[in-house]
């Protein structure tokens, strides 16, 4: 491991233990003010999807929405998967099983 | 003894999630020998910072290369904020629990763990030795899991790499598409979309999650907040016609 590898460890480590302990403490005493609660529940949709859109659109630093990216369909695919099943391992094999027959074939 | 029971009977009642986990920590292990990582490294982020989306998104920072520690380490806080809100939900069930146990609980929380305690809760006295074997029971289903799809991953041939880097994306999409649940949380998902795809052309390193992550929250936040004053709105003119 290098250095850089240990200091993304230790950091992301405690920045997510500082996400699970403060609140821990708080008995119920003091309740989270009711608009951060509401802002808070989109972080999640909103950090996900811009950790999807790039790793599919994005070919070689540049837009790729042509069919010939096979990312895209196998998206679809997952997506429709992903609402259907609520299951994200279904989503994972189906995402997984598009782009292998569409690379491979 | 009574302790030791509730401990047991958190580990056992977590089972099926955990094999679940095990079944996505197989996939972080591939990933990460995929990456490049060792596997000290992929043992060493399930230990220590034990959080599976994050664990994700960081060997996917790193095998794209670029980022910055200190990007990587602000992504991870952002998604896991949510934390915040699941700690402060069972912390009000757990009053007499003694802080250094609440210390230790807060570590071993997930949204595996949360969810599967938060039920118990509502039906059977609260206990925190319940919900530490909840968290026990996850930890070490994603520790070994990691660490067993880290040596699979060694062995599936490089033509299959395309296959395994669009495991990430399917993995998010299989996290996101439930969430998707009205018209405010559609839009914050859209907005971050279409940031994250120019802020990927044109903000340095992985700035671009940041600045997704933010304007995309905020706009289903205002979505949402109109949303709300529209509901108050015509309840209002229902009081007033019903009042005539």
């Amino acid at each position: 491991m290098n250095n850089e590898i240990i200091l993304i460890i230790a950091g992301s480590a405690f920045v997510t233990y500082l996400t699970r302990f403060p609140f821990m403490l708080i008995s119920g005493k003091k309740e989270l003010p009711a608009k951060l609660v509401r802002f808070m529940s989109f972080i999640a949709p909103a950090v996900l999807t811009s950790l999807i859109i790039p790793c599919i659109f994005i070919r070689d630093n540049q837009l790729d929405f042509s069919l010939s990216n096979p990312y895209i369909l196998a998206a679809v695919a997952t997506v429709i998967t992903a609402y259907f099943s609520k299951n994200m391992l279904a989503s994972i094999i189906v995402g997984m099983g598009c782009v292998g027959l569409l690379t491979l074939l | 003894m009574e302790k030791r029971r509730e401990l047991i009977k958190g580990f056992m009642d977590t089972i099926p999630l955990g094999i679940s986990c095990s079944i996505y920590g197989l996939v972080y292990g591939v990933l990460g020998a995929k990456a490049g990582l060792s596997v000290m490294a992929v043992g060493a982020m399930s230990a220590f910072i034990f959080a599976g989306s994050s664990q994700i998104a960081v060997v996917q920072m790193i095998a794209q290369g670029g980022a910055a520690p200190f990007s990587v380490i602000l992504t991870v806080l952002i998604m896991n904020l949510r934390h915040t809100l699941m700690s402060a939900s069972l912390s009000s069930s757990l009053k007499k629990t003694p802080r250094r146990m609440k210390m230790l609980n807060a570590y071993f929380l997930t949204d595996e763990s949360y969810a599967v305690t938060y039920a118990h809760f509502q039906k059977h006295e609260p206990s925190s030795m319940y919900f530490l074997g909840s968290g026990l029971n996850i930890y070490v289903f994603w520790g070994l899991a990691g660490v067993l799809g880290y040596f699979s991953g060694n062995v599936i041939p490089p033509a299959l790499n395309p296959v395994f880097d669009f495991a990430f994306a399917a993995a998010f999409i299989g996290m996101l598409v439930p969430t998707v649940k009205d018209m405010p949380v559609l839009l914050s998902v859209l907005v971050s979309a279409v940031v994250s795809l120019l802020g990927s052309l044109y903000f340095p390193g992985k700035l671009y999650i940041i600045f997704a992550g933010i304007t995309g929250s905020l706009a289903g936040y205002f979505a949402s907040s109109m949303k709300k004053v529209e509901k108050e709105a015509s309840q209002e003119c229902k009081e007033v016609i019903e009042g005539e």
